[in-house]
C-alpha cells in the first residue's frame, strides 16, 4: 500500500489526459479564429470614441477658426434660396444682445474652434451604453444609443437637435433631426429647421474623424458632405475641450452702441458690395463665390478658369496701365505687395503663430502710398502677421518728406520722419518717446516696378534687420 | 497499509491523487469527441482569408468623384503665392515654398509635383479603383493620369522613386470581428483600409508650391459610408509626416461620391499651376 498511492495518482492523471486531454491542435479540425497573425491581410482596431479630443485645423481653417469673409460660400451646394438668405448676413449679427448667447446648432457646433469631450453614459444595471454626451461649451449634444425613436414631426426643435446612434462595426452612425434653423458657417449661409444630418464617427488610431452629411431641402440643392478631424488629447490638463458655459443675461453686453432697439444688422437683397472684398482679394467672381452644387465637381475647374479670366481682365488691364504710368513717373505712389520669397528677415525673437508655428516673416503685407495735402504722402501698411489669421494689422501715417516727426496710428513706433534723398530714395526714422528706435531706406528700381525697403531697429530689446522687396500692384 | 505509515498519511496521499486527477480533467482541453460534436453542430470553423481581396470588409471598387466642399479655394484654383494657411510648415518648408517657380517646374518637366501620393487625393478628379490581383488594389486617377498600387505585403521599395511611391495596405476591422463579405443583409459592413506609402518623389502639398520631401511618410485610411438615399461615399484620410518641411503631422480627409459608371472618367495630363496675380 505504501507505493500504491502515487501509482494510483499517476494512472488517474494518464487516464484523465487520455480521455479528456488530447489537444485540439492534434486533431483533424481547423483551428478556431484567433487574433490575426502578422501574415494575414487584416488587423483589428479599437473603436472607442469617448474621451478628450483636440481640434486639427488642417482643413477649412478660415471657416473653423478665424471666420470667413462676407459672401465666401465656396464649396457649398446652396440653392437659390440659400444664396439669397446668405447674402443678407452681416457680421454684426453676432453682436446684437439677442444673439450673443445663442448656441450653435448641432449642425455647426462640431465645426467650431473647440475641443471635444465625449462622455459615454452606461446603464448601471446592464452596462449597456445609453447615450454619448458631447460637451462643447455653449453647445451640448446628446446621442441616444438605447434605440428610442425620434420624436414626431410636431415636436419642438432645439439647437442641438435630436440624435440617435448605433454602432456598425467600427463606425458610430448618428442621425439628427429636430434642429432649429441656423447657419452652416459663421459667415451666414443658412440651414433650415428641416435639415437632417447623418454623421459617422470613425476612430483611426489617435485620430477621430467625423463624416457629416447634411440634407436640407430648404437651402441646399444636394447633400453637403464634410469631414472634421480631432487628435486624441493625452494631456493631463485636458485643455482642448471647453466646459459648459452658462451664458446669463448679465454676460450680454451692448456691443453695438447707437443701434435702435432690436435692430438686426443685415444687407438688403441685391446689395452685394460687402461680398466684393472676398471676390477681389482672391479673384473669384460672384457666381462662383456664392457656391452651388455645380461648383463642387472637377469639371467646374474649366468653367471657373473662364469666369476668372473674364473677371480679372479689367483688373489686369488696370494694373498694366498703372505699371506703365509708374514706370514713367518713377515715384512711390501706388499699391505695393511684399514678395516674401525675395525678402530677408533677421529677428532676435521667434514669432509664434496661432499654432505655435514659426513665422519669421509676415504672412502678407501691402503698402499703399497716396498723395496727400501740401506735398505730404499718406502711408497705409496692412500686415497679416502670421498664417492662419485672417485679420490684418494696419499702421497709418501721413508725412511730408521734410525730416520732421509725424504721428503714427496702429503701430509700436510713435512717430515717423521721412526725408527725400533723391527722386527714387527715401529715408525713414521711427521714434518712441522721442528716441530713435528704427532707421530705414526705401528705394525704387529704375523701372519703377520694385521697391526695396531696408530696415534696422530695436524695440524693447527685440532687434530686427530686414530687407523687404515689394512689387508694384498699381 | 504499511506498518510504518499511518492511516492519516494514506488518506492524505489518496486525496492528493484524486485532486490531481480532477485537475487534469478540469483544465485539460476539450476532448476530441466533444469538439467533433461541436463541429457537427456549428459547422467547421471559418477559414481565415489569406489575401487582401478575400479579406475585404468593404467594397472600394468602382468610380468615385471628388466633391470639393472643403478647402475649395486651395483645391479648385491655384491659391496666391505664400498662402499656406492651415499647413504646419517648418521654417525650412516656408523658405522653400516662398521660392515656388511654376515656370521652372514646367521647364524641368516637373508638372506632376502636385499629383504625387501625399496630395493626389486633394486634386479634384475621379478615381477608378479595381483589383489588379488578389493582393493589390489599383487606384487610377484621371487628373494627371496617375496610378497607385495598394498592395498587401508590397515588395520593399527599390529603384527610382516615383510620384506615387510604394504603398503597403492592410485592412483594419473592429476588435472581435471577423472579415466577411463587403455586404451583409444588403448593408455595407465597416472597416478601413490602412495604407502606408513611402519612396515617392518630392512634390507639393498644395498647388502653390507648399513642399513635401521625398522622406515624408504618408499613412492613409480608406472608409466607405452609405447615405440614407443610397449614395456611397469614400473618405480617405491622409496623415503626412515630414520631418523636413512640417512642424507637426498634417491631417486631411478627402471625400468622393460613387458614380454609376466610368463614363466621366477622363484622363488628363499633369498641368503645372499658373500663378494668378491678385492684390
Amino acid at each position: 500500500m505504501r507505493n500504491r498511492t502515487p501509482i494510483t495518482a499517476l494512472l488517474l492523471l494518464v487516464l484523465g489526459f487520455t480521455l479528456f486531454g488530447r489537444p485540439a491542435s492534434a486533431q483533424d479540425e481547423s483551428p478556431a479564429p484567433s487574433t490575426p497573425a502578422a501574415d494575414l491581410p487584416f488587423t483589428t482596431v479599437g473603436v472607442e470614441i469617448d474621451g478628450y479630443w483636440t481640434d486639427l485645423f488642417h482643413e477649412d481653417l478660415w471657416d473653423r477658426r478665424s471666420g470667413l469673409l462676407v459672401g465666401d460660400f465656396t464649396g457649398l451646394p446652396l440653392n437659390e434660396a440659400g444664396k439669397f438668405a446668405g447674402a443678407s448676413w452681416e457680421p454684426g449679427w453676432f453682436a446684437i444682445p439677442e444673439e450673443q448667447c445663442r448656441p450653435h446648432t448641432g449642425i455647426y457646433a462640431l465645426r467650431g474652434p473647440t475641443g471635444l469631450h465625449i462622455a459615454k453614459v452606461t446603464d448601471p444595471s446592464t452596462y449597456q451604453v445609453v447615450r454619448y454626451d458631447i460637451i462643447l461649451g455653449l453647445s451640448e449634444r446628446t446621442i441616444w444609443m438605447d434605440g428610442r425613436p425620434h420624436p414626431p414631426d410636431y415636436a419642438p426643435h432645439t439647437f442641438a437637435g435630436f440624435s440617435t446612434g448605433k454602432w456598425e462595426g467600427n463606425v458610430l452612425t448618428v442621425t439628427t433631426t429636430h434642429v432649429k434653423a441656423g447657419y452652416l458657417q459663421r459667415n451666414g449661409p443658412p440651414h433650415s429647421d428641416q435639415a437632417v444630418t447623418t454623421e459617422w464617427f470613425v476612430r483611426q488610431g489617435d485620430t477621430l474623424m467625423l463624416i457629416a452629411l447634411i440634407d436640407d431641402p430648404g437651402y441646399l440643392s444636394e447633400g453637403l458632405m464634410r469631414t472634421t478631424n480631432w487628435a486624441l488629447d493625452k494631456s493631463v490638463q485636458r485643455g482642448g475641450a471647453r466646459a459648459p458655459v452658462d451664458c446669463s443675461p448679465f454676460e450680454v453686453a451692448d456691443e453695438r452702441g447707437g443701434d435702435r432697439k432690436h435692430f438686426v444688422p443685415h444687407y438688403l437683397p441685391g446689395d452685394y458690395e460687402a461680398a466684393k472684398e472676398f471676390q477681389q482679394m482672391f479673384g473669384i467672381p460672384h457666381e462662383t463665390a456664392f457656391g452651388g452644387a455645380e461648383t463642387l465637381y472637377p469639371e467646374y475647374q474649366s468653367t471657373f478658369a473662364r469666369l476668372q479670366a473674364e473677371y480679372l481682365k479689367p483688373v489686369m488691364e488696370k494694373r498694366a496701365a498703372a505699371l506703365r504710368a509708374a514706370a514713367a513717373r518713377r515715384d512711390f505712389t501706388g499699391l505695393w505687395r511684399l514678395n516674401r520669397g525675395k525678402s530677408n528677415y533677421e529677428v532676435s525673437w521667434r514669432r509664434e503663430g496661432l499654432d505655435g508655428r514659426d513665422g519669421s516673416a509676415p504672412e502678407r503685407r501691402m503698402i499703399r502710398i497716396a498723395p496727400a495735402a501740401e506735398g505730404a504722402s499718406a502711408f497705409t501698411i496692412d500686415t497679416q502677421i502670421v498664417a492662419n489669421d485672417t485679420g490684418f494689422h494696419r499702421v497709418e501715417y501721413t508725412a511730408k518728406p521734410d525730416g520732421k516727426d509725424y504721428p503714427t496710428k496702429g503701430g509700436a513706433v510713435e512717430t515717423f520722419a521721412v526725408k527725400r534723398v533723391d527722386a527714387t530714395t527715401l529715408e525713414r526714422v521711427g521714434k518712441i518717446k522721442g528716441q530713435v528706435v528704427e532707421n530705414g531706406t526705401w528705394k525704387i528700381s529704375p523701372d519703377g516696378t520694385t521697391m526695396i525697403v531696408t530696415t534696422k531697429g530695436s524695440i524693447e530689446g527685440a532687434a530686427y534687420s530686414n530687407t523687404q522687396v515689394f512689387e508694384r500692384v498699381e | 497499509m504499511s506498518s510504518n505509515r499511518t492511516y492519516r498519511e494514506w488518506r492524505g496521499a489518496r486525496a492528493i491523487a484524486a485532486a490531481a486527477a480532477l485537475a487534469a480533467i478540469a483544465f485539460a482541453p476539450a476532448p476530441a469527441w466533444a469538439q467533433g460534436q461541436r463541429a457537427i453542430e456549428q459547422g467547421p470553423a471559418p477559414e481565415l482569408p489569406r489575401t487582401l481581396k478575400a479579406a475585404a470588409p468593404i467594397d472600394l471598387t468602382g468610380t468615385w468623384v471628388s466633391v470639393v466642399t472643403e478647402d475649395w479655394r486651395w483645391r479648385m484654383m491655384t491659391p496666391p503665392r505664400g498662402d499656406y494657411a492651415a499647413i504646419p510648415l517648418s521654417a525650412e518648408g516656408r523658405r522653400v515654398a516662398d521660392l515656388w517657380d511654376p515656370q521652372a517646374d514646367e521647364s524641368a518637366g516637373l508638372q506632376c509635383k502636385w499629383y504625387g501620393a501625399p496630395s493626389i487625393m486633394r486634386v479634384p478628379g475621379r478615381l477608378n479603383i479595381s483589383w489588379a490581383d488578389d493582393n493589390t488594389l489599383q487606384v487610377q486617377m484621371d487628373s494627371g493620369t496617375q496610378t497607385r498600387r495598394l498592395a498587401f505585403k508590397a515588395p520593399p521599395a527599390a529603384g527610382e522613386r516615383t510620384w506615387q511611391g510604394v504603398s503597403d495596405a492592410i485592412w483594419e476591422i473592429p476588435e472581435g470581428a471577423q472579415p466577411r463579405t463587403p455586404k451583409e443583409n444588403g448593408r455595407l459592413r465597416s472597416g478601413s483600409l490602412k495604407v502606408v506609402t513611402t519612396h515617392f518623389r518630392a512634390g507639393y502639398l498644395r498647388r502653390n508650391g507648399v513642399p513635401y520631401s521625398e522622406n515624408a511618410r504618408l499613412t492613409e485610411y480608406f472608409v466607405v459610408t452609405e447615405a440614407p438615399n443610397g449614395d456611397q461615399w469614400l473618405v480617405v484620410t491622409a496623415v503626412v509626416d515630414d520631418p523636413l518641411y512640417l512642424n507637426e503631422t498634417f491631417v486631411t480627409s478627402s471625400h468622393f461620391k460613387k458614380e454609376r459608371d466610368n463614363s466621366k472618367f477622363a484622363p488628363s495630363p499633369c498641368v503645372a499651376s499658373k500663378e494668378v496675380f491678385l492684390q
